[in-house]
């Protein structure tokens, strides 16, 4: 499949999650999202969820932010520069790939 | 695969357009300037009425210094609470707080100045509210408080119609109908328990694990 029009290699590895993918799709369209929002959304369990955020921050795509509201902890994630110049970059690649334009540099 | 390329990418608009509408009023602003103008409205008929009573000028800057300093608290709060913050919830906010500065000098110029006749000042609010519950209705995807705005259209329409001394008593029942109801229908809504919603499990190209 590599070198397809659908080699979903030439994917960024990161984003290509589909709970990484939801993520990155929600907080690309938001200010800042909580954590609670995130596993609403993505139907993840708080421990799934977590560890792909934690993938997500690894790489510099998302940051967190931790605040208390009514003394219960609250995580805040928001995408960095970087997350959202990667998340473009993925969509266009996908979109690239189902055009059948394939990407020599890639 | 190009089936699930094409998912992918509907997953991602779907998601996307979910999350840009994602706003919750939860209508503690509609309650607290549903509630304490009516009283003002109230007392100003008593005392206008009966020429007893405190002096509506002190009972309206209660009124304001009151409102808007509960709108600010509940509005931090909200702030730090909101599960996700939006462009809608940004443009919900400043709407608001627009539209209550503009309330304010228009409440206070009838008062104290000399260009807005007192007897003009409901009506005049109840057209700047009108719109302004139509566009949070339309931000936080309540139609129903289409309706609502139509009910302050058609008020503002009778008050500056047919003007008389029971413009006071009609808009406080406007301000508990039409604002501190639709406050609290908007807070049972928001107090329930959201709905899972978006679970991507259709979505077989994309790995799931870590």
């Amino acid at each position: 499949m590599k070198g397809s029009a659908f080699d979903y290699q030439r994917l960024d590895d990161v984003i290509h999650s589909r709970i990484r993918l939801t993520a990155m799709a929600i907080l690309s369209s938001v200010e800042e999202a909580d954590f609670a929002f995130l596993k609403e959304k993505t139907g993840a369990t708080d421990g799934n969820l977590g560890a792909h955020l934690r993938k997500l921050e690894d790489a510099g795509y998302a940051e967190a932010s931790k605040t208390f509201v009514d003394r219960r902890p609250v995580t805040r994630y928001r995408l960095t520069p970087l997350g959202q110049e990667a998340f473009r970059h993925y969509i266009d690649r996908l979109e690239r790939m189902l055009a059948g334009i394939p990407r020599g540099e890639d | 695969m190009e089936r699930d390329a094409r998912e992918d990418l509907a997953l991602i608009r779907r998601v996307m357009e979910e999350s840009r509408r994602a706003v919750v009023d939860r209508g503690m602003h509609f309650i607290i300037w549903g509630t304490l103008p009516a009283l003002g409205m109230v007392a100003t008929y008593v005392r206008v009425a009966t020429g007893e009573g405190p002096n509506p000028l002190w009972a309206w800057i209660a009124v304001l210094v009151l409102s808007w300093s509960a709108s600010m608290v509940v509005g931090w709060r909200e702030g730090r609470r909101a599960p996700v913050k939006t462009l809608a919830y940004r443009l919900l906010t400043a709407m608001w707080v627009s539209v209550g500065v503009s309330l304010t000098i228009v409440g206070i110029a009838g008062m104290f100045g000399p260009m807005i006749p007192t007897g003009a000042l409901a009506g005049l609010v109840a057209t700047m509210l009108a719109p302004a519950v139509l566009v949070a209705g339309l931000l936080t995807q309540q139609p129903w408080l289409g309706w609502v705005a139509v009910g302050w259209w058609t008020g503002a329409a009778v008050m500056l119609f047919f003007p008389g001394l029971y413009i006071l008593l009609l808009m406080a029942v406007m301000s508990v109908l039409l604002l501190a109801l639709p406050g609290a229908l908007l807070m049972r809504r928001a107090s329930r328990p959201r709905p899972q919603q978006g679970t991507p499990g259709s979505v077989g190209s994309a790995a799931g694990g870590v």
